[in-house]
């Protein structure tokens, strides 16, 4: 019975499905929907049922039986813990990333050539190289050509706070950009001061506009940020690879670690979906 | 005259990229004028208007407002904007915020008024244009006879010398079109030097002290509504007027 939606709830069919359609139209009686089955469900089913078949029969199943998830009940801990890590030197990293792309942001709008030159090879160096390349410069080169060195963990946020700031930049500048041209004008013609203009006409409205692009750049950070585990920074990588070295079960544990970042960025993707709902302006 | 004008406009030159808005626009206001300009599009009356509060930049001329005069500092521009005040043809509402914080926003950051002050402020200026109950809606729930009032109201609470009104009704549906010109008549009976381009030749006619019709960048006539429409020795105007009535 849980079948009956969706064979007879189906979307208005286009012309191609002639066949159907009528059937549809010639039946538009009202009271008790009935079952109804055409030649697409047949079809469908068909399909489905070779797709189930085949790939069940493509799985060693004596293998599956092998799986030991037994290991994650006894290392759950270590695992949420390296979870809670990526989040949070996630997190901290695209804050500051947010803050320092809309001042470079907003500074580009200015007419100061040199800075906008400065943001503008700022923002093409750290958005057009990889992330495990500036893992290395600053872990590695830095120390080297500076004196200066940083822990794993430093090095690991420094590299995505940077990184997510010259994506960050890009996106602020088309938020801005977003802002129609009317709202800066009655903001200049009511002689608003230019702290007023930026922080309570153009930003928010900018940052409105910034949340979809921001999620995505969120969640493809998260996940990016499994390349810290190179450096061993102790987040949910590293102890995944910790653990299935140790324990010889990499595909249960990378497995459990893969459903963490879901999980993750599932609260992550739905936060912003949140977000989005709790700023739209009331029409 | 010059010395009670409130707005003069001396050789006023602007220029797009090679196309020349204004050719040298002379254009004296005196303080509580209402002075309507008409005219073809395209014609410079919004580009004009633009000049006075600086919204756009001129190449050539002076303007002079209030004692401050253009091209100036930015302390001169920012003395201007807050003694100029502007209706723009679509609103420019800020739209998240309310009407109520729209109205009361620039008093509180632009002449450092209190918040309570403002706020009554707000209430006491969007009862006079008629909105008080839709105080606390945000402008996209607004119809759009409604906005423009909101957007007088605001422009109203900096206390401006002089109101600017770029083509207020232009982007009305006709049924609200009426209720914004009433907000205007009033303000313009109460003693506002206003300075208004629109297409609305019959709230011209009653309201204007001046007339200016505007075409090719330059104020071709300029009179009282009695003489302005009986002219017809400046063949434009005779062609413009005789499409518009």
């Amino acid at each position: 019975m849980d079948l009956r939606p969706a064979l007879t709830a189906r979307p208005p069919r286009s012309a191609a499905d002639g066949h159907a359609a009528t059937v549809t139209a010639t039946d538009g009686a009202p009271g008790r929907r009935r079952l109804r089955i055409d030649g697409t469900d047949v079809v469908s089913f068909v399909l489905g049922a070779a797709i189930l078949v085949a790939v069940a029969s493509a799985i060693k199943w004596s293998f599956v039986a092998t799986l030991d998830p037994g290991v994650l009940l006894q290392y759950w801990r270590p695992l949420l813990r390296g979870a809670l890590t990526t989040l949070a030197i996630t997190g901290a990293a695209l804050a500051v990333g947010l803050a320092v792309g809309i001042l470079l942001a907003v500074l580009q709008q200015l007419p100061i050539g040199p800075a906008r030159w400065l943001i503008l090879v700022y923002v093409e160096v750290w958005r057009n190289t990889p992330l495990i390349v500036q893992l290395f410069w600053i872990h590695f080169g830095l120390p080297l050509l500076t004196g200066i060195s940083t822990t794993a963990f430093a090095s690991g946020f420094l590299a995505l706070a940077l990184q997510s700031s010259a994506y960050l930049a890009d996106i602020a500048r088309a938020g801005i950009q977003a802002v129609p041209r009317g709202q800066w004008e009655a903001a200049r013609a009511l002689g608003l001061p230019a702290v007023s203009l930026w922080g309570e006409i153009v930003l928010p409205q900018a940052l409105r506009v910034m949340i979809p692009p921001f999620t995505n750049l969120a969640l493809s950070f998260l996940n990016g940020s499994a390349l810290l585990g190179l450096l061993q920074v102790g987040e949910l990588m590293t102890a995944a690879t910790r653990i299935s070295d140790y324990t010889f079960k990499p595909i249960e544990v990378m497995s459990a670690a893969g459903l963490l970042y879901l999980l993750l960025n599932l609260a992550i993707g739905r936060a912003a979906q949140g977000l989005e709902r709790l700023t739209a302006v009331p029409r | 005259m010059a010395a009670e004008a409130i707005i003069t406009c001396e050789g006023v030159v602007k220029r797009f990229r090679g196309f020349v808005a204004l050719k040298g626009v002379d254009l004296a206001v005196r303080a509580g004028e209402v002075v309507c300009i008409v005219g073809p599009s395209g014609g410079g009356k919004s580009t004009l208007l633009r000049t006075i509060n600086a919204l756009e930049s001129i190449d050539g001329g002076s303007i002079t407002v209030d004692g401050r005069r253009l091209p100036g500092s930015g302390r001169d521009v920012r003395h201007i904007r807050r003694e100029v005040g502007m209706v723009f043809q679509s609103f420019n509402l800020f739209p998240h915020m309310t009407v109520r914080r729209n109205v009361a926003l620039a008093p509180m950051r632009a002449r450092k008024l209190g918040a309570a002050e403002a706020n009554a402020r707000a209430e006491r200026l969007l009862a006079r244009v008629g909105i008080a109950e839709q105080i606390d809606k945000y402008p996209d729930q607004l119809s759009g006879g409604q906005q423009q009032r909101v957007a007088i109201a605001r422009a109203l609470a900096m206390e401006p010398r002089v109101m600017l009104f770029d083509e207020p009704t232009s982007a009305l549906d006709p049924e609200m079109v009426k209720e914004v010109l009433e907000v205007m008549r009033e303000l313009a009976g109460s003693g506002m030097t206003m300075l208004v381009v629109t297409h609305e030749l019959a709230f011209a006619r009653e309201v204007a002290d001046r007339i200016l019709f505007m075409v090719e960048g330059a104020i071709a006539v300029a009179a009282p509504p009695k003489e302005f429409f009986a002219n017809t020795a400046d063949a434009r105007l005779a062609s413009f007027l005789s499409k518009m009535l």
